[in-house]
This record gives structure tokens, C-alpha cells and sequence, in this order.
């Protein structure tokens, strides 16, 4: 009966847990037929463990059991869940010890009577207590400990006396306060992580009650444990993280984890706890520090629940508790639909919708308020008919006119020639000065000043006498005169440039 | 006036146009509304008896009916009524999806809701081009409702695109769930549904919240619309009515011996403003023109009438009808559909017969301008 709970103990094995960790058995307690025998057992022995160092005896795990069932089921039901025919308490027990979920051993004999009595003891295996403590907080909302009220504050004061300590170099006071801040910076975390997974969950989809009263809740522990302390709080621990920084040394932290632990511990177990210690430290940066910093961030973000917390409350309050509409808005879609025609369709939609447009004349006449003249008779509203005669559109106004860029186009072609035209022929000038001296030129025209300018600029670029133009088809030259002072200035009508008296060459490339 | 008042009259008439009012849909009236959610709530609720809800993200105005009555303007050209169908589904179905969605996404929520057994609807075929296009409208519907809200703003296009790709996902939607909750009131559902059972005793200010909705919403009050309840208010409360459409609204009330109309400041005030520069209201226009000439204010015209002023119209203006009013009978069906909506036509109750109101005639013997003439001369200028 009680062979086919294990799953899969039968089945082949799979190639790959021969490499990687494979099938675990401890959870098995969960989804076995008989979980509920084996949840009570292991939250009773989960229970005994904050008082218990030594696990329990077969007798005090059946009390336990009996305990734990008295306090939340009637009397007779009790009675009749733990008849003999119901819980097989070996079996379950032996079973729970295959599952790895518990370990046994005997106590020794010391008296006769020992021999007598049972003297299994039995206590929960790390995993399955680190299971079970996981698995119960899953769906526990109140996980955020009152304890932590004034959470910033304290995280605040301790930090103090923890600087304090480092500065004077008492390390056992040291670690004491750092070990608060430790078990603090924890408990904050696995709250702040509550409070994640709450919102995520209560602000998806539709308002409910019971979503609502989860977020009430959070926002509650939120303003009781985190509040507006943080503003208050916030620069002063930060202020002290950074005070603090330089000072800590691996050094430090080792030796404030020594003054924890003791004189002759392990190098290696000091180690690891130094460096856990720095974790927290860098975590409490990450949290305080800047300005966008967690602190701040958990903040806006709680901020930003209110909203829709209030909006959906109202909404709640408004709608009765209703959450959906649909039955009323499928009776609407059925009137409408069978409604005889189409005006009392529309009516229907009217009335339950109520969301039509008011409708008006507009222009008002002269004298609005003769009200023994009929309309006929007073004067019309000033109305204007405009239509165009022609074309099939009745717009009024300007017609647009498509832009002419002929004329621009003509003179700007126009140009272009007149411009290749002058340069060609300052290109033919420039030709026939080659072989002279600047000074020799007396005046030339725009265009071959501008030329000019240009193989100036093309020779001078190339750092020596004599260069090839841009185009490829000439070369130019520009010897210096002998007399560095030996200057000339030409003359153009757009102005005169006064230069050295070079030595100019043209010649084909 | 000072700046407060200014503000508040333009809040209440934005409200009036569009029930929903938001910082995105709204930007500049969002403010307003917010600022004077008080006064407007109050003129709501005491002088035309709504309730206007304002919320930190959106005001919603519910017209709660009055002894199971909400008077709404005529529809102009309305969707189908499957459109009116499906976004109610649309709405059950978004309940449930996330606060991100799709139109695939509604479009398959839908098709699932439709085929449920407790529901007893038609079936919703999204595989059908038809159900598509209705329901990108009655998305299109919901988001004017404000229980959806387009993600982006330049998506227009695959937001409409939809209807022809099976392949896309259509436009992205933020679910509003806090409008969506209140897209039915359930008092106005059980009205709407015709539900008397929870009728309570009549409504005690039945007469003034009548007639103050009726002037408020619509666009012409007949005196012979009236209840007489209602006109024995106005006839005892004229002043205090007028000096309230006043103060709330700061437009004019055109009073006249038949009835009626509170006529609006600007364009943008009513959905329907009329006559605009096109050539659909000009023919509607001229169409009426024509039959107050034949047959005069308060006649009964029937579709010939109507044919024939239509045919007058495009004979005499023919060079101001645009490619679409040159077919079949688009003039008469362009005039019927606009003055019908804006009650200057109003159905008999016999087939094929209207009635024109007396508000008509205020539209008598328009300025015909022919614009050409003056677009001629900027050209030679």
C-alpha cells in the first residue's frame, strides 16, 4: 500500500543524473497520498527543533502529533485520525527516514527499563527543515517579523556603534554590533522580497478583495517597518558607509570575525565569514547609498501603489464588491440584439450606456428672446451657403498653388554657365602668363584671381615647388624670387592680393 | 464674466459632448473638469440629475434616466446594431484579459464568449471580413468609452488594418478596468432593460430635470414635446430655467412662439455641427430651403416631396455637387439623414413621411455664395 507513494523509484535511471544532481526524495513527503500524516509529523519535529537540540522520541513525536491535532480539529476527530487502522506511525516514520527527510538513532540503554521502551529518537534532516521552513513560509503574508519596526533607525544606531568600535579598535564590540546589523540587513531582505512578490501578484489583472487586502497589507508592514525613515535615515547611514569605507580593511573584518568566533579558530572559517560580512556591507552600500539607491527605489515604489490601491478600493466600494460586470453586460448584448429594430436598439444602448453626445443648432438669430414670435417669422440664422461651382471637392478659400521653381531653376543654370565660361577662360589667360613672373602680370580679371588663389592653395598644400591640380590637367609651379622682400600685388576688380613675386608655371600634366 | 465661470462653462459643455473625459482624450479639459468637479457635479446632479464621476484619472458622466426614460439626441448614421453587440462583448471579454491587450486578443476572448451555451447570441466569426470591420468599430467604440486607450498614438493604421490581415495583431489597448467596471450603471441597465420592478416612487423633480434635459441635450424643445408637468415649469420657472442654461452653458436660448432651441457657441460643442463648408450640408441646406418654400413650417412631406426638392436642387446648383452627390439619390438621402438627426425633419410614424419642425424655418432663404468667383480673383491677383 504504502510502496506505490515513492515516485518514479522503479523507473530506469536517466543518462544524465549519472553526471548532474538527479532525483530527490525528500520532497516526497509533499505530494505522497498521505501528505497530510506526513505534514503534521514534520511540523511537529520542525516545531520541537527551536526548543530542541536532540531531536525527539517515538513517544514524543506520537504526543506531538496528538498536540498539533487537538488545536485545530474537534476532540472525536482526533480520536479517530489517530486510531490505529488511520496513521501506521512506524510506517510513516520509516518511511520518512527513506525519504531522507528524517534521520534516527537510538539512544543508548542505561537502566533496565530502557531495554523496555522504545529509544529511537528522530530529528529532521537540514534539507527537509530547510524545505519545510521554505515550503510553509510560501504562502505566509505576515512573514515580516514586528520585530523590525524602525528598521532604517536601528540599522542606523547599530552602524554608529559598529564605526565607534572599528575607530577605537574593539573588535568584540565590533562584531557584536555587526552581527545585529547582519541579522537586520536579512530580515529586511526577506520582507522587502515578500513585498515584491505581493505586489506583483495583487497588481495584475482585475481588483479583487482578497488582492486588495493583500497590498493593504503590504503598504501596512511597508509603513511599519520602512516608513518615512528612510528619508530621515537614509544620508546619515550613507554618510557612514562612506566615513567608513577606507577604514575597513580585510584586516579589520578579519579580525572583528575572530573577536566573534574566538582565538584558535580556523583560518579558512574566518575567511569565508570575513567575506560574508563584507557582502552585507557592500549590500547596506547598495541599499543607502546614491540616488537611486533601494532604499529610495522600494520607496517610489510603494509610492506608486497607493494609487491604484485607492483607485481600486474605490472602485470596490462603488461597484458593491463587484468585480465584473459581465453578467450585466451580456443581459445588454442580448436586449440589444433581439431588440425589434434598430432605433430601439439603439435606444437600449442609450439608456444603459448613457454616453451619447449632446447634439445643438449653432448661429443664433438676432432677438433670442421674443417668445410670442414664431420662427417663421423672426428673423433666420444668419447662415451662409457657400459651395464651389466648379471641381469636386467643396473646400472654400485660397486655392493652393503648386510653387514654380522655373525661373529660380533658369537663373541658377544661367549662372552655372556663365561661371564654367569665365573659368575656361581665366584657365586659357592663366596659360599664356605661364613662364612669367607675378609682377609681370598688371591686372587680371576676377576669375583668374580666383584661379589663381586655387592653385596657390593646391601647391602650397603639397609643401613644394610644383604641384598637379585637383582635376589632373595641370601641373603648376610657384618658384620663390630670389629677395624674400622682392613682393608685387595684383590687381582684380573684387580687390588686390599682395604677395611674394612667384615664378609661375603652367603646364599640361 | 470672470475666468472661473469661463472655465467651468466649458468643462460642462465638453461633458455634455463627450461623457468621458480624460488627460489623454481631453488634455485641455481634463484640468478644468478637475479643478471645478464640485460646481459641475452639483449642476449635474441637482439641475439635470446625472451623476458625474470624477476620478484621478477620468471623469465619467452618467445620464441616469428618470422614470426609466434617457432622451438622446437621433443617431446620425449609425453603426449596425451587431456592433452595438459585439463591444458589449468585447467589454465582458476584456474583463478578463490583461491589462495590456489586443484587438486579436478581444477578437479571441470574443469568439470564445460568443460559443458559450449561457450565452445565447450569434455567433461571433472572426474568420468572416464582415465581423471584422464591425468589430474594429466596436473596438473603435470602446475606446470612445474610454474603457480602452490606444497605446500609441500613430497606430492608426494597424489599428484599422486589422480587419483586412489575418496575420496581425491589430491595435495594442491599455484595459482602463476603473472605466470598464463603470461602462453600465446598473440602474440605467435595469431601465434599459426595461425592468420596472425596482421602479421606486416617480421621480420628484421629474418636470425640471425633464425639461432641462431636453434643453440641454437636444436640439430644438417644442412646447408641444413638453410634459405637461414640464410646461407648467417652464411656464412658472422661465427665468430661473434661462439664467441656468446661461449660467452652465454660457450660450444663447432661442425662444420662440413653438418652442425652443439652445443654440451652441462653437462647432466643437455638438457632435453634428451644421451647416459646415461641404457640399452634403449645402445640398441639405438648399434641399430645405426648397421644401420650406413649397410647402411651408410645420408641413408634411413625403419621400416624393422630398425627391423632388432634392432634384430641384441639383438642376439649380448643379455645378456645386461633388462626384458623390451626382448618384442615385444621395442629395435626398444626404438632407433626409441630417435634418432628420438634427430634428428639423422628423418622422411622422407613417412610412415614408416627415414632418418639417418649426425650428426649420430658421434656416429659411440662405446666402447662396459661389465661392469660385472669389477663388477666380485671388488667382488674377
Amino acid at each position: 500500500m504504502i510502496d506505490d507513494e515513492s515516485p518514479e523509484a522503479e523507473a530506469p535511471a536517466d543518462p544524465w543524473s549519472a553526471l548532474l544532481p538527479g532525483q530527490e526524495f525528500v520532497p516526497a513527503y509533499l505530494t505522497s497520498r498521505f501528505a497530510a500524516q506526513y505534514r503534521v509529523i514534520v511540523d511537529v519535529l520542525l516545531a520541537e527543533q527551536d526548543t530542541s537540540l536532540t531531536g525527539l522520541s517515538y513517544d514524543e513525536v506520537a504526543a506531538g502529533i496528538r498536540a498539533h491535532l487537538a488545536a485545530r480539529v474537534p476532540e472525536d476527530v482526533v480520536d479517530r485520525l489517530l486510531a490505529d487502522e488511520v496513521l501506521h506511525l512506524d510506517k510513516r516514520l520509516e518511511r520518512l527516514v527513506q525519504w531522507r527527510v528524517l534521520t534516527r538513532w537510538q539512544e543508548p540503554a542505561r537502566s533496565g527499563e530502557d531495554f523496555l521502551r522504545r529509544r529511537d529518537r528522530y530529528q529532521l534532516t537540514p534539507r527537509a527543515a530547510g524545505l519545510h521552513v521554505f515550503w510553509s513560509s510560501v504562502d505566509d503574508t505576515e512573514e515580516a517579523a514586528g520585530d523590525l519596526t524602525l528598521a532604517p533607525r536601528a540599522i542606523h544606531e547599530r552602524l554608529v556603534a559598529f564605526a565607534e568600535s572599528v575607530r577605537r579598535a574593539v573588535y568584540t564590540a565590533a562584531a557584536t554590533e555587526f552581527q545585529q546589523i547582519g541579522a537586520m540587513h536579512l530580515a529586511m531582505a526577506t520582507a522587502a522580497r515578500g513585498w515584491q512578490r505581493t505586489l506583483a501578484h495583487a497588481l495584475s489583472g482585475g481588483p479583487d478583495p482578497a488582492k486588495q487586502d493583500l497590498l493593504w497589507q503590504t503598504l501596512r508592514s511597508y509603513l511599519g517597518m520602512w516608513g518615512e525613515q528612510v528619508d530621515v535615515h537614509t544620508p546619515r547611514i550613507a554618510e557612514l558607509l562612506v566615513e567608513l569605507g577606507p577604514l575597513l580593511t580585510p584586516e579589520v573584518w578579519r579580525a572583528c570575525v575572530r573577536a566573534a568566533l574566538g582565538a584558535d579558530v580556523d583560518e579558512e572559517l574566518v575567511a569565508a565569514q570575513a567575506a560574508r560580512w563584507e557582502r552585507t556591507w557592500e549590500a547596506l552600500g547598495s541599499w543607502f547609498s546614491g540616488v537611486d539607491s533601494q532604499a529610495r527605489r522600494l520607496r517610489r515604489q510603494l509610492r506608486d501603489l497607493v494609487a491604484p490601491w485607492a483607485r481600486n478600493m474605490n472602485l470596490l466600494l462603488d461597484t458593491g464588491g463587484a468585480v465584473t460586470r459581465r453578467a450585466e453586460l451580456l443581459a445588454l448584448a442580448v436586449a440589444v440584439e433581439r431588440a425589434p429594430d434598430d432605433d430601439s436598439a439603439w435606444r437600449i444602448w442609450d439608456t444603459a450606456v448613457g454616453a451619447f453626445s449632446a447634439r445643438h443648432l449653432l448661429l443664433a438669430s438676432g432677438s433670442t428672446d421674443e417668445h410670442d414670435v414664431s420662427w417663421s417669422a423672426a428673423p433666420p440664422a444668419p447662415v451662409t451657403a457657400r459651395f464651389r461651382e466648379q471641381g469636386a471637392r467643396a473646400a472654400v478659400g485660397r486655392r493652393t498653388k503648386i510653387p514654380d521653381y522655373s525661373t529660380g531653376k533658369n537663373a541658377a543654370r544661367r549662372a552655372r554657365l556663365a561661371a564654367q565660361a569665365a573659368r575656361g577662360s581665366a584657365e586659357a589667360a592663366l596659360r599664356q602668363r605661364s613662364g612669367t613672373r607675378l609682377a609681370e602680370w598688371g591686372a587680371v580679371t576676377d576669375a583668374e584671381l580666383d584661379l589663381l588663389l586655387e592653385f596657390v592653395g593646391v601647391v602650397r598644400r603639397t609643401r613644394s615647388e610644383s604641384a598637379v591640380t585637383g582635376d589632373g590637367r595641370w601641373r603648376i609651379t610657384l618658384r620663390r624670387p630670389p629677395h624674400l622682400h622682392d613682393t608685387t600685388t595684383l590687381r582684380a576688380d573684387s580687390g588686390s592680393m599682395t604677395t611674394l613675386n612667384w615664378y609661375f608655371g603652367m603646364e599640361p600634366a | 464674466m470672470n475666468r472661473d465661470a469661463a472655465e467651468r462653462q466649458r468643462a460642462f459643455t465638453a461633458l455634455l459632448r463627450s461623457p468621458v473625459v480624460d488627460r489623454h482624450s481631453h488634455p485641455e479639459v481634463w484640468p478644468l473638469v478637475r479643478v471645478h468637479r464640485v460646481t459641475l457635479g452639483e449642476w449635474f446632479a441637482q439641475r439635470l440629475g446625472y451623476r458625474l464621476l470624477v476620478t484621478d484619472s477620468a471623469a465619467r458622466l452618467f445620464r441616469l434616466p428618470v422614470d426609466g426614460v434617457v432622451l438622446a439626441p437621433r443617431r446620425f448614421r449609425p453603426p449596425s446594431r451587431r456592433v452595438l453587440v459585439l463591444a458589449v462583448l468585447a467589454a465582458a471579454a476584456a474583463e478578463d484579459a490583461e491589462d495590456l491587450t489586443t484587438t486579436q486578443d478581444l477578437s479571441d476572448r470574443v469568439r470564445v464568449l460568443s460559443t458559450r451555451d449561457d450565452v445565447e447570441l450569434a455567433t461571433y466569426d472572426p474568420d468572416r471580413f464582415a465581423e471584422r470591420t464591425l468589430f474594429v468599430k466596436a473596438v473603435r467604440l470602446l475606446v470612445s468609452l474610454g474603457a480602452l486607450r490606444p497605446t500609441g498614438r500613430d497606430d492608426e493604421e494597424q489599428r484599422e488594418g486589422w480587419a483586412h490581415r489575418r496575420d496581425a495583431i491589430g491595435g495594442a489597448y491599455e484595459v482602463r478596468r476603473e472605466l470598464l467596471l463603470r461602462l453600465v450603471d446598473p440602474t440605467s441597465l435595469r431601465a434599459a432593460l426595461g425592468d420596472r420592478s425596482h421602479d421606486g416612487p416617480p421621480h420628484e423633480a421629474a418636470a425640471r430635470v425633464g425639461l432641462m434635459r431636453k434643453l440641454v441635450e437636444l436640439p430644438v424643445v417644442l412646447h408641444e414635446d413638453l410634459t405637461d408637468a414640464e410646461r407648467a415649469y417652464l411656464t412658472g420657472q422661465r427665468h430661473r430655467v434661462l439664467a441656468w442654461c446661461a449660467e452652465m452653458t454660457g450660450w444663447v436660448v432661442e425662444q420662440r412662439a413653438e418652442g425652443m432651441a439652445l443654440i451652441a457657441a462653437d462647432e466643437a460643442d455638438t457632435d453634428l455641427p451644421f451647416p459646415r463648408l461641404r457640399a452634403a450640408d449645402f445640398a441639405a441646406l438648399m434641399v430645405l430651403d426648397e421644401l420650406l418654400r413649397l410647402h411651408g413650417v410645420d408641413s408634411v412631406v413625403t419621400a416624393d416631396d422630398l425627391a423632388s426638392a432634392a432634384a430641384e436642387v441639383r438642376v439649380r446648383h448643379a455645378k456645386a455637387m461633388t462626384n458623390d452627390l451626382r448618384t442615385g439619390d444621395a442629395v435626398e438621402a444626404a438632407a433626409r439623414d441630417v435634418l432628420g438627426a438634427l430634428d428639423l425633419l422628423r418622422p411622422t410614424g407613417t412610412p415614408r413621411g416627415w414632418r418639417l419642425t418649426p425650428a426649420a424655418a430658421r434656416y429659411r432663404d440662405p446666402r447662396v455664395v459661389a465661392v469660385t468667383a472669389r477663388l477666380d480673383e485671388e488667382g488674377a491677383r
